[in-house]
């Protein structure tokens, strides 16, 4: 019989290396770099929501002191992340750590699910905090919420220096029941008077995550501020032009459809840990080839924060969807006209400038494209001689003319720099096409199983193995299969495809309940114990 | 209830008996006298009521010589009229037991074309042997019973290893290297393992000599590597975590609790930056389905010097992680169909479905039951368990005496008297462990324990020790 656990130590000598394979250096700077990506987008994002953070409380800070005045609102700064909230645990951190040492601030970080499970249990948290800076002078008293009114009572008598504005932070608002945030808001707002309470928020949606707070019976008692520098897109912005459109020695080239499928993963998951983690895969997995065309990024990023002055973001209104437009090698004229042909003078004018202005590398074609832009800016400047005789009889004046030639030079330009980028690529066969890494990362388990069971194609030399006989048949019955029946067509199954001289020792019979065991174990049936001699099917599948 | 079917309605009409109709009922049950009646077919088993025919009909009066009076100008008649019901209430069972008269029915509908059925033919049709579907379902589903409980479980065992002899033939790594892995599999996976990912296998068949395959050409003397077998029934966490912690090369405190034992796991091979692979066959075992056991795996799987090879065999297995756990274990997800039979994982599946036809418990309901017994019942178990692993390879042993038994317990201070180990005994019969029956050679009282396999009651006895 097995043992439960088979543990086998190291006793290799250092004479003979057995495994060539253990000594391979395994190259992981393109998985290091990518976690290191991830960690210096995080923090960047993270710093600028601590940033406004600060800044609010800066402000009521300020407020409170020179007027001398409470609130009348209890101030709640809520930061909208949509994401995953486990993700961002980091940055609740930073936060308690910037806001102890920056204010003379008592935080109180409610994290866990016990801590704000009842109000009983998000005093005492509190009174925990409250103890380091405050020492309990009656520790026996346990009536938490007397201690409250208590404290406040001794909090008054304080001198100014040495009073704390209490700061309560709650990284995961969406799983605290709403009515135990209201109870404990009612509490808190008899105190607002003698101490500054405000609140840090995490929310993982967006807007209607916000709902539930504007909505609430307490709405009226609090004063919201909302903090939208966090979201899904634009951590996605961030990773992918620090990996793929920055200058960065370690840069390595992903293919349209790898990068389709990581744009797909990530919004339908909105995990930053699945995007990373399937990033790391394509990188490690494609590590040994190449990248054949370099980007000129600088070129690159350059043309797309121009024509992001153009209306309606002709080159795509994301970063990615631009670099997966260039990796697919489609040609976007059609949107580039549209957008240069409603665009105005000023917006013509904004994006020549931004090009021209951009901090360039000294790369050639930024150079030559720059001085393009400056002479057709140039140009545009001058008046057009009005010439009569060559005004036809059409209807358009001086001005439109010219905005119509303005806009022409422009297009052309702009098509000029982005036909460089639609040079033919050279076609980079890889393994890692989208099936493969469907089938790495989120695979369909329960399809290729049955898949499996079912197609015949495999079996056409060799005999049909049993699990695949019974499953055949499981497919075609009811709820309740009856054993005797199951056995009989399996039993006919098997005889059709294999001689079997009078079962005399009931190998078939035990080959049916063998089979029966590991459809149990597979967890396609259940042996009913009801009625004993029938299996009740759990699976049901076109 | 009324049902739209048809009736067969015989209609004997002559000059001496004018308009007299009488129901298909009464012709049969009239046959019926003169016949043996048929047997009983239950259609169900509940309550072992059995139907019997006729029941409700009541006896009519044959007159024989008004029958034979009647000339050759008289005809039967056989009219097929519907949305008739039957003249007299009749049982459901009656009613099913008609509908399954296919033959009959054949027979009858046909004739009812051209309205008239010689005499002769009547006669033939209502004389003739009727063995319902019925009659041939019930032997059939007898015999199959009557097979299943002749099975045992090793059984079971030797057909599951001949079905993977018929595939293997003995040589299982040239099987799975020509027909399983095509390319360069293991390769991948070690690296894999190597850069910080861990690989998941799922597809049909037993994956369990794939896993050690892999481990004899990749790991063996390598690195510290340890097999988890997450199918086994008695598996808990925290046998794997002791196992663990104890070994001499990370040396860990087995601490109270699961999650501090793993991250002292942890702690302790970070500090010494060793490399150890978990292999688990089955990580969605039966003991390891739960979210804390999967949240102590996560951890491990986070720690970049821990590797984690693992397999899944359940339909619905990967339904026990979320999105965020299934990031956190960084799976590559490999398919690998091997068709090998499941055997030691089904181990359990298989005594269960044999044991369901000779109605004994299964492992885990036997282990519930000793945990809720009493010291002392305990310990008279034990010594029919001890008393049966001793002598369970003799041929003719039936099971320990009961004045043995009695002797043993009294001399141990189990029991008082014989009235008190009667009682605890009625209490393991009522929980199905043992059984009382009579000697065949001298008559005297046996008790026999109804498990017989022996594993189990090693584990048992283990359990009881």
């Amino acid at each position: 019989m097995d043992t439960i656990v088979e543990v086998h130590s190291v006793t290799r000598t250092t004479q003979k290396p057995s495994n060539k394979k253990s000594h391979e250096k395994i190259d992981i700077t393109r998985i290091d770099h990518i976690t290191n990506v991830f960690t210096n987008v995080k923090s960047q994002l993270h710093a600028r929501l601590v940033t406004s953070v600060l800044d609010i409380v800066k402000k009521n800070d300020k407020f409170r002191r020179i007027t001398n005045r409470c609130f009348e609102y209890i101030p709640i700064m809520a930061l909208c992340m949509d994401s995953n909230m486990s993700e961002h645990s980091h940055l609740f951190d930073e936060l308690q750590e910037q806001l102890s040492s920056k204010f003379k601030s008592i935080i109180i970080k409610l994290q866990t699910i016990d801590q704000y499970s009842s109000i009983h249990n998000i005093l005492k948290t509190t009174k925990n905090e409250l103890n380091k800076f405050y020492p309990d002078k009656d520790p026996e008293n346990k009536n938490v919420f007397f201690q409250l009114s208590k404290f406040i009572g001794i909090y008054n008598e304080l001198k100014e220096n040495e009073k704390r504005s209490l700061i309560f932070i709650i990284p995961e608002f969406e799983s605290m029941n709403i009515s135990i945030f209201e109870n404990f808001i009612n509490l808190l707002s008899l105190q607002i008077k003698s101490i500054s309470i405000s609140f840090v928020l995490g929310l993982s949606g967006g807007d209607h995550s916000l709902q539930r707070l504007v909505a609430s019976r307490i709405a009226s008692k609090l004063s919201i501020d909302t903090i939208y520098d966090s979201s899904a897109r634009k951590y996605y912005e961030y990773i992918i032009k620090s990996l793929f459109l920055s200058e960065s020695n370690e840069q390595f080239t992903i293919t349209a459809e790898q990068l389709h499928f990581v744009d797909n993963g990530y919004f339908e998951t909105f995990s930053l840990a699945w995007l990373e983690h399937a990033l790391k895969f394509i990188a490690f997995s494609d590590s040994t080839i190449q990248p054949v065309n370099q980007l000129n990024i600088c070129l690159f990023n350059a043309i797309y924060v121009s024509c992001n002055q153009l209306p309606n973001y002709p080159l795509g209104r994301y970063r990615s969807s631009f670099y997966e437009s260039y990796l697919s090698n489609t040609p976007m004229f059609n949107e580039l006209t549209l957008s240069v042909n409603s665009s105005t003078i000023h917006q013509l004018d904004t994006c020549l400038n931004s090009f021209i202005e951009h901090k360039c590398n000294e790369n050639s074609l930024c150079i030559k494209y720059c001085q393009l832009a400056k002479k057709i800016f140039l140009e545009q400047e001058q008046q057009i001689a009005d010439d009569t005789q060559t005004l036809s009889n059409t209807l358009r004046s001086v001005s439109d003319k010219k905005l119509n030639r303005y806009r022409e030079q422009v297009f052309l330009w702009l098509k000029q720099i982005c036909e460089c980028f639609i040079s033919p690529i050279i076609n980079t066969s890889t393994k890692i096409n989208e099936n493969l890494l469907h089938e790495r990362l989120v695979p369909m388990t329960r399809a290729i199983f049955i898949r499996e069971l079912t197609e015949n194609v495999n079996w056409k030399q060799r005999q049909i193995p049993d699990l695949a006989l019974l499953y055949r048949v499981y497919t075609e019955s009811g709820t309740k299969i009856p054993l005797s029946d199951w056995f009989d067509s399996f039993a006919s199954l098997v005889e059709e495809q294999e001689i079997v001289d009078n079962d005399k020792d009931k190998s078939i019979l035990a080959r049916f309940v063998h089979g029966l065991a590991e459809l149990d174990y597979l967890g396609f049936t259940k042996t009913s114990l009801q009625r004993s001699f029938h299996a009740t099917k759990l699976t049901w599948d076109n | 209830m009324t049902t739209n079917r048809s009736v067969p309605i015989v209609v004997i009409s002559s000059e001496n008996i004018p308009n007299k109709i009488r129901n298909i009922d009464d012709i049969e049950y009239e046959v019926s006298q003169t016949f043996l009646p048929l047997k009983s077919t239950p259609s169900r088993k509940s309550k072992g009521r059995s139907l019997i025919k006729y029941k409700s009909a009541p006896p009519i009066p044959t007159n024989n010589d008004e029958n034979n009076e009647i000339k050759e100008n008289e005809f039967t008649r056989l009219h097929v009229i519907s949305h008739i019901l039957p003249r007299f209430p009749v049982r459901h069972g009656i009613l099913k037991q008609k509908r399954k008269y296919t033959s009959k029915k054949k027979i009858l509908t046909e004739k009812t074309s051209d309205n008239i059925m010689r005499p002769e033919n009547m006669d033939k049709i209502l004389l003739e042997p009727n063995l319902s579907n019925d009659d041939i379902d019930t032997k059939k589903k007898k015999k199959f019973k009557s097979n299943l409980i002749q099975l045992t479980p090793d059984d079971l065992h030797e057909t599951a290893l001949k079905i993977q002899e018929k595939s293997l033939h003995g040589k299982a790594h040239d099987y799975l290297m020509i027909n399983i892995l095509r390319g360069n599999e293991f390769d991948e996976w070690f690296r894999y393992l190597r850069a910080g990912f861990n690989i998941l296998l799922h597809g049909v068949g037993s994956k369990k000599s794939l896993v050690s395959l892999f481990f004899k050409k990749y790991l063996k003397n390598e690195y510290l590597t340890f097999i988890i077998n997450g199918f086994m029934p008695n598996i808990t966490i925290k046998q794997v975590l002791q196992i663990i912690s104890s070994h001499p090369d990370i040396n860990a405190n087995t601490l109270n609790s699961n999650e501090e034992s793993i991250q002292e796991i942890i702690k302790r091979i970070e500090a010494k930056k060793l490399n150890i692979y978990l292999l688990i066959n089955n990580i969605d075992g039966m003991n390891f389905r739960n979210t804390n056991v999967q949240n102590i795996f996560k951890l491990a799987a986070q720690c970049q010097y821990i590797h984690i090879l693992a397999t899944i065999d359940h339909i619905h297995g990967p339904l026990i992680w979320n999105q965020q756990s299934l990031t956190s274990f960084r799976w590559i997800w490999y398919t690998v169909h091997t068709w090998l039979p499941y055997i030691d994982e089904t181990t359990n599946e298989r005594l269960n479905t044999i044991r369901l036809k000779t109605s004994q418990l299964s492992i885990s309901a036997v282990e519930h039951v000793i945990e809720s017994l009493t010291p002392n019942a305990r310990r008279i178990f034990r010594l029919l368990v001890e008393a049966f692993l001793a002598n369970c390879n003799l041929k003719d042993y039936e099971g320990m005496k009961f004045t043995e038994l009695y002797e043993q317990c009294k001399r141990s201070f189990y029991v008082n008297n014989e009235q008190n180990l009667r009682l605890q005994l009625i209490e393991f019969i009522d929980h199905r462990l043992i059984k009382l029956v009579k000697s065949t050679n001298d008559g005297q009282e046996i008790v026999r324990l109804l498990i017989v396999e022996q594993d189990i009651v090693k584990q048992l006895l283990d359990k009881l020790n």
